[in-house]
């Protein structure tokens, strides 16, 4: 905010005298801030110190050392649970603010370390037996528990990774493709569980206004999960194809009207992009049925893909505009 | 010169301000929506997302579109197939300036994708054509072309390919000139960036180069981080070791070595220094984002624990810095604060960072025989953290 600019405005009769005042007050006490410097350390420190310690119990098994480790890693959890516990603000259905970024990530260091101290016992203990199920669960119950109790987005990702990992799925953006297995049919099968699991907490939290917030969190990890799970299930399931492609297409459809509703962009492009993969494929695969692969069949595809292409823009130019003007009224 | 029309631009950029001061609660609503009328903006500039999936669908029909052309008149050009891609790239980019003329999209994806298209299809049609193949050749060409559209498009991503392929003409002429050349490299090359980062500094900004304020910011930026590589001791020594053949076994040093390590760990903390003195983020955060340049380097030639209890200790250390200096910063203090000033993308910010949560920390499952439903994410205490 340059204070000339406002002025010239106001001499334009744009803007009242006031306000020129106000912008030269603030912009004469313009704080440094150094929020997200702050931020990005404490969280590198957070990742640093819960991997650390994570790779560290493991490597001093059978020493002395490592009951003392196992203790210290205990000690940081219990620290910042009870350090979070005292500053956090009563609790309440809708969202919470956190008082500053402290506790926020102690709070990510307290749940780490436990996952790491539960895992840890159990491998070295067996305190639960042979109940590998209850041993993951009750990290799970944990992380959960913590996301609603504290009302932090991060751990409720953290939850909803683990509960995939519990029920075999990795879904960690990066890895989702890279590391699961989607040739196998038990793995399409959960995942697309898995999905509308998640897209229906998502709903049922803003439905019944409990942390009507964490929404987008559930929903945008199940929409992911939802629709490569559908996609792969139509690569690979021949028989089924018809099938799956009519599950994407709904579910596109769904996420479409709720875009709609909601105003939001970021779903409209990732309902748009899964659908064309869905759509090209289908199309591919019908050409490839209706003639022999010759030179005719590659002109058709690179002349459907040009066209498609320019197709989806008009389309994605004209949400654009229909999502900008519905958010005005 | 500009693409883009000045006068949009300029409101554009009120447009911006206008937006801030209404945040900040200085101007009201209908002033702001005043002040939006008197001045419009007819650029077509969409909502992130959307510029995203135009900018891919872009891609796939500029490259798709690549394809046919060449299906169709492979036959025709046979050995001079050079000749296609450039021609092509010529083509994407008089797409580009109708895209900007006719339908006035500004920043839209399309004209980013095309712009992006055309420079790179252009340069390797040219790099491939090109009869005298040394690397400086390359370096001058693309100098020449992205300086080019850096200044028509005002294109960042530009500004920083044309620094650095200026820097790289540097390079390869220093490289040619002898023993004396190469020994002094690694220090013209430091001189050149900083010379490029005080022309930045210095440069008209403000008034008449105003459309180009963004390049300038990541001029500094690129000429930052440049000017520190180019006297890293890794950086120095591995190169040294590729481009002029010294064959140096581990363990031994490049001549000058205390000179290199001088610099290695002395600049950042200068950076860091400077910008707080100085309050310029973009000095700050570079000085910090290179403490990572401190300690990957010195981790490279000098073993000093092991890794897990490095990181365990950088942690424990980190937390505490940014614990001390949150607590101390509460209420601001010499202009300084640790508070967010602007609260306005706050729900955005927040989910982006779950996001980040949910991908860097591994969770670990129980890591016991016979667990092996799937492909679960391994044990080993969410050991996939790096630096």
């Amino acid at each position: 905010m340059h204070p000339h600019t406002f002025e010239r405005l106001h001499a334009e009769g744009l803007i009242s005298e006031s306000s020129v005042e106000k912008v030269k007050a603030v912009s004469a006490n313009k704080l440094f801030s150094l929020h997200w410097e702050l931020k990005t350390v404490l969280y590198l420190g957070v990742l640093l110190l819960s991997t650390g310690l994570g790779i560290l119990v493991y490597k001093n098994i059978d020493t002395i050392g490592h009951q003392v480790i196992l203790l210290f890693i205990a000690a940081v959890s219990a620290g910042c649970f009870y350090y979070c516990n005292k500053r956090k603000q009563p609790f309440s259905f809708s969202k919470v603010p956190a008082p500053d970024a402290l506790p926020d990530y102690l709070l990510l260091l307290g749940c780490l370390t436990f996952v790491s101290f539960i895992a840890y016992i159990q491998f070295q203990y067996a305190i639960f037996g042979d109940h590998l199920r209850l041993a993951g669960f009750i990290p799970l119950v944990v992380l959960f528990f913590c996301a609603y109790y504290f009302d932090h987005l991060g751990v409720l990702s953290l939850a909803i990774t683990n509960l995939a990992a519990w029920m075999g799925i990795v879904v960690t953006p990066l890895r989702i493709l890279r590391e699961n297995d989607f040739n196998s049919e038990t793995l399409i099968y959960t995942g697309i569980v898995l999905g509308v699991l998640l897209i229906a907490a998502g709903e049922l939290s803003r439905y019944r206004n409990i942390k009507a917030h964490f929404r987008f969190t559930y929903v945008n990890i199940g929409a992911h999960v939802l629709f490569i799970s559908l996609l792969a299930g139509m690569f690979h399931f021949e028989h089924l194809f018809y099938l799956f492609i009519m599950a994407v297409m709904g579910t596109a459809l769904y996420f479409y009207k709720q875009a709609l509703k909601d105003h939001s962009f970021y779903f409209m492009l990732i309902l748009t992009l899964y659908s064309y993969i869905a759509l090209s494929y289908l199309v591919i695969r019908l050409l490839m049925l209706a003639q022999d692969i010759d030179l005719g069949a590659v002109y058709l595809i690179l002349f459907y893909f040009i066209g498609s292409g320019v197709g989806l823009i008009l389309f994605l130019i004209n949400l654009n505009k229909k999502i900008k003007q519905n958010a005005g009224i | 010169m500009l693409a883009y029309k000045q006068e949009w631009l300029d409101n554009k950029v009120l447009h911006e301000e206008a937006e801030e001061a209404y945040k900040q609660q200085c101007i009201s609503k209908e002033e702001k929506e005043r002040i939006f009328q008197a001045y419009p903006v007819p650029f077509y500039t969409p909502n992130i997302y959307i510029r995203i999936g135009l900018f891919l669908l872009t891609v796939i029909i500029v490259l798709f579109s690549l394809g046919l052309l060449g299906l169709m008149f492979i036959q025709l050009v046979k050995e001079s197939w050079q000749g296609l891609i450039i021609f092509f790239g010529l083509l994407t980019y008089g797409a580009l300036e109708f895209m900007i003329r006719e339908t006035k999209h500004h920043r839209s994806g399309v004209d980013d994708a095309l712009l992006w298209g055309s420079i790179s299809l252009f340069l390797s049609g040219c790099i491939m054509a090109l009869p005298y193949n040394t690397p400086f050749t390359y370096c001058l060409l693309v100098f020449v072309v992205t300086a080019y559209a850096a200044l028509r498009f005002a294109d960042t991503l530009m500004s920083i390919a044309a620094v650095i392929a200026l820097l790289g003409c540097l390079f390869y002429a220093c490289i040619n000139m002898g023993t004396a050349g190469r020994i002094a490299a690694p220090l013209l090359l430091m001189i050149a960036s900083y010379g490029i980062y005080a022309w930045a500094r210095k440069w008209d900004w403000k008034t008449k180069w105003r459309h180009y304020q963004l390049c300038g910011s990541i001029i500094e930026i690129t000429t930052l981080l440049t000017g520190y590589l180019s006297v890293n001791y890794l950086v120095v020594r591995e190169a040294s070791n590729e481009f002029f053949d010294l064959n140096l076994e581990p363990g031994q040093s490049i001549p000058a070595a205390w000179l290199f390590w001088i610099f290695t760990i002395l600049i950042p903390l200068a950076y860091i220094a400077a910008g707080i003195r100085k309050k310029n983020v973009i000095l700050l955060r570079t000085g910090l984002v290179l403490i990572a340049g401190i300690v990957i380097t010195i981790k490279q030639y000098h073993h000093m624990a092991p890794i897990e209890l490095e990181m365990t200790l950088g942690g424990l250390v980190m937390i505490g810095i940014a614990y001390i200096l949150i607590r101390y910063l509460k209420t601001p203090k010499h202009n300084f604060t640790s508070q967010e000033i602007d609260n306005t993308h706050l729900l955005e910010k927040i989910q982006g960072e779950s996001l980040v949560v949910s991908e860097t920390f591994t969770v670990p499952t129980t890591p016991a025989p016979g667990f092996n439903f799937g492909g679960g994410t391994g044990g080993g205490g969410g050991a996939q953290g790096g630096w």
